[in-house]
């Protein structure tokens, strides 16, 4: 705090729109890739493949743009990619994370500024117009390269309001230009129907041709990375940032499509100069093919190509820039990269520091590294960071939806990042069978961050407030032994959970390990944390004191501001087999079924969950356990097994048959030792018939002194949006009551994962 | 007819229609969000669900 007083810290100003946003994801994505792709891709998988490529290409970005757009919805800040790894992995990864996507971006605006240096000085050198600057092409051209470079890094300095207005224009100029192109085309069509033969034959060389264009054309689909850049300075983020990521993949998919449509229409069957079939002679000329077939299409036809690629360099190199900043500046700030990168211009409001170490990796590789190898590896690196985008945003949801104000949520989750993931996966790999160069570049950045993270970032990170803080912590011993968590908040929720911890115990001949999650009010700083340990470090002393001479038992004192999380995450890193908590029993508010910490734990936990409502410390001699099947019912009837040996007390299963909605419940000898140990000698049945199943089971509680219930076995999206029978029966029980959940192998894996 | 030609104008006009569908989707959801003031995702899929 010291070093800032009497210093008021600059901030980036708002004044992107969402048509500017629009824009800078358009520029960025309709760079010179797709003059140079539609030739290649007519070359390599004939006339229909060019169509589907770029349509396919579509669908897939369409579904990591939604990603994006609901991880931006929910942190609208700069840094993109890497402030979702670091909420959905931590410090480590979304370092890499910040470091590929600041490599990359850059790399890819030395790419396009040394596109614009090689059609600008070709086009004036047609006019002898270079012979001043050098005798050499290659020598002009980098000196273009390198002033093109300065006058956009001018640019981004001068603001993002500047950035945005300089780059929407050029990037609606080549728009506008190529939807032209497309409607001539689709005109050109009707006209003249016979040029509809120009698709035949439509797959020449079959359908897998289509994935290996998919493979390098894909990069003229990744402007979303600059809109999510764009958090800080966009009005309206949560609404502006997914409506402008998902309106720029659209436009640039139907744009893509009709001008590969108009290019393979403009040209005629038989026509002067044309041997072959049309899609052959403009295959036959790869990169210059697009060009080739609009000359045919309308009159200078070159000329405007050259200018339209000119437009979409400089768009792509000024959107690029603006993303690389963004990325450093991200990492400065989180002091992941040394804290100046966080510098941001008093006067102009632009982070200058950042921006300058951008302008050196996008000047120095423009003039100095093979410009073309290096960026296929960037590439690679933007397919990785969307592949670790469309994890993050699944358990960004499952671990954080509670906790995040989001704008925006997918529909069709998490199916949609699913089919991406597998998709980008595979493209990225395809990548690498196609640029050899890139299998040392790409790793070698990746190495290179790992060692910069190591040598700076993990010891002058600062712990953002998502994250979770051990506070005070006993060593472990180590062994195989059976682990259960007890999460106790306070004195008065700790004795109560006494016996039946200890009975479950030593059933499982455990080893205990007690949590207290302080929770400390949001608007309290995380420095004084500690102050806020007191009640729960009572609490562990009680359970302590009567369980430490019977079980080994160690303790730790975390702070999360999500108390749900905190437990999830100490139960995920203990590798916990079982975790007991107590439940006051009143859920407050609508949106949860029975509370906001105990719907999660139930929902989410990877191992066997026991919450206890009410039971005190006394013996229970008349135990209900409701009956309906499922491995949660035979946790149940294993709970109540261990309680009545200890209690000795009878255990009923219950079961109510709805006659409108007749179930087919297994008996409960069906259940087998290794589903749960069950002593079937104390439990008697009884069956009801009822088409109130709550109230039923409500009634009959009326004569028991414990109810166990197994929680429901519903998939998640529905436990959310409809109430369950146990949770009904949970809420309004007035007996004590044990409401368990047991979770299968496959489950738990999944869950420790994510 | 060539099969190909009918087999992939289906698959282009799907993809298309598939990406249009999606945003127009996506953009309702936006809307009700903000209309809604609704915050955390648990609150938004049961308004979503409600308004089913």
């Amino acid at each position: 705090m010291s070093e800032n007083r009497g210093h008021i810290p600059a901030e980036l100003s708002r004044d992107l729109s969402l048509f500017h946003i629009t824009m800078m994801g358009l520029g960025m994505m309709i760079g010179a890739g797709v003059f140079l792709g539609i030739g290649n891709v007519i070359h390599v998988a004939g006339p229909g493949g060019v169509l589907l490529t770029f349509t396919l290409n579509g669908v897939i970005a369409i579904f990591t743009a939604l990603s994006y757009a609901e991880l931006s919805s929910a942190v609208p800040k700069a840094g993109g990619a890497y402030n979702y790894a670091r909420l959905a992995f931590g410090r480590g990864p979304s370092f890499i994370a910040g470091w590929m996507e600041w490599f990359a971006s850059s790399v890819a605006g030395s790419l396009y500024s040394v596109t614009f240096a090689i059609y600008v000085v070709r086009y004036f050198e047609g006019l002898g117009l270079t012979g001043w600057i050098s005798s050499s092409t290659y020598f002009t051209e980098k000196i273009v390269a390198f002033l093109v470079a300065i006058f956009f890094l001018y640019i981004n300095y001068r603001g993002a309001s500047e950035t945005g207005k300089v780059g929407a224009l050029f990037t609606l100029g080549q728009t506008l230009f190529l939807i032209f192109i497309g409607l001539i085309g689709i005109v050109v069509a009707i006209k003249d129907p016979s040029r509809i033969q120009n698709l035949t034959p439509y797959l020449p060389y079959g359908w897998t041709k289509i994935l290996v264009a998919m493979g390098f054309t894909y990069v003229a689909f990744e402007g979303y990375e600059v809109i999510a850049q764009a958090g800080d300075e966009t009005v309206d983020p949560k609404r502006n940032l997914p409506k402008a990521m998902l309106y720029s993949v659209g436009i640039v998919t139907v744009t893509y499509v009709a001008v590969a449509f108009a290019s393979l229409m403009a040209v005629k069957a038989g026509s002067p100069g044309v041997e072959g079939l049309p899609w052959e002679w403009i295959g036959q000329f790869k990169e210059r093919g697009f060009g080739e077939a609009i000359a045919r299409l309308m009159p200078y036809g070159n000329f405007f190509l050259t200018l339209a690629v000119i437009f979409a360099s400089v768009s792509a190199l000024n959107a690029t820039i603006y993303s690389a900043t963004r990325a450093s500046y991200a990492l400065g700030r989180d002091r992941m990269l040394p804290k100046m990168f966080a510098k941001i211009s008093a006067k102009r409001k632009t982070p200058w520091v950042a921006m300058m170490f951008t302008g050196l990796i996008v000047i120095g590789v423009a003039i100095f590294l093979p410009t073309m190898d290096v960026a296929s590896s960037a590439s690679i690196m933007f397919l990785l960071l969307f592949f670790l985008v469309n994890i993050s945003v699944i358990r960004v949801r499952l671990n954080m939806g509670d906790e995040l104000s989001y704008g925006f949520i997918m529909p069709f989750f998490p199916f949609l990042p699913v089919i991406a993931i597998a998709c980008q996966g595979f493209l990225a790999v395809w990548l690498i069978h196609m640029t050899k160069i890139s299998w040392i570049v790409a790793p070698a950045c990746v190495v290179t961050g790992i060692r910069t993270d190591l040598l700076c970032s993990k010891s002058h990170a600062i712990i953002t407030e998502d994250e979770i803080q051990v506070l005070e912590e006993e060593q472990e011993p180590t062994g195989d032994q059976y682990r259960i968590v007890v999460a106790v908040a306070n004195p008065e929720n700790a004795i109560p959970m006494i016996r039946t911890t200890y009975y479950l115990s030593e059933a499982k001949s455990a080893r205990v390990k007690l949590i207290h999650m302080v929770t400390v009010p949001e608007q309290v700083p995380l420095t004084d944390a500690e102050r806020f340990m007191m009640e729960g470090k009572e609490g562990i002393t009680e359970v302590m004191l009567s369980l430490m001479l019977k079980f080994p038992i160690t303790s730790t004192i975390r702070y999360c501001r999500n108390i749900a999380r905190g437990i999830l995450s100490t139960a995920k890193e203990k590798k916990t087999d079982m975790l007991i908590m107590g439940w006051h029993g009143r859920p407050r508010g609508h949106t949860f079924g029975l509370g906001s910490t105990v719907d999660v734990i139930l929902e989410r936990s990877p191992c066997n969950v026991v919450i206890l409502k009410n039971c005190g410390n006394r013996p229970f001699k008349r135990i209900l356990v409701p009956w309906a099947g499922g491995p949660n019912g035979a946790f149940a009837l294993e709970v109540a097994s261990i309680i009545a040996q200890k209690d000795n007390s009878e255990i009923i299963a219950f079961t109510v048959n709805d006659p409108k909605r007749p179930v087919n419940i297994p008996p409960v000898s069906d259940i087998t030792p290794n589903q749960a140990k069950v002593d079937f000698s104390r439990i008697s049945f009884k069956v009801a018939r009822s088409h109130q199943v709550t109230d039923a089971i409500l009634k009959e509680s009326e004569a028991y002194d414990l109810v166990i219930l197994g929680s429901t076995r519903d998939p998640l999206i529905r436990q959310i949006t409809r109430d369950s029978i146990s949770n009904a029966v949970a809420r309004s029980c007035r007996k004590p009551m044990i409401i368990v959940k047991a979770s299968g192998r496959l489950r738990s894996w999944i869950k420790r994962w994510l | 007819m060539n099969t190909g030609l009918i087999i992939g104008t289906l698959i282009i006009f799907t993809g298309l229609g598939f990406i249009l569908y999606l945003i127009w989707k996506s953009r309702k959801t936006i809307e009700f969000i903000h209309k809604n003031e609704l915050k955390s995702a648990r609150e938004i899929h049961k308004k979503i669900h409600e308004r089913k």
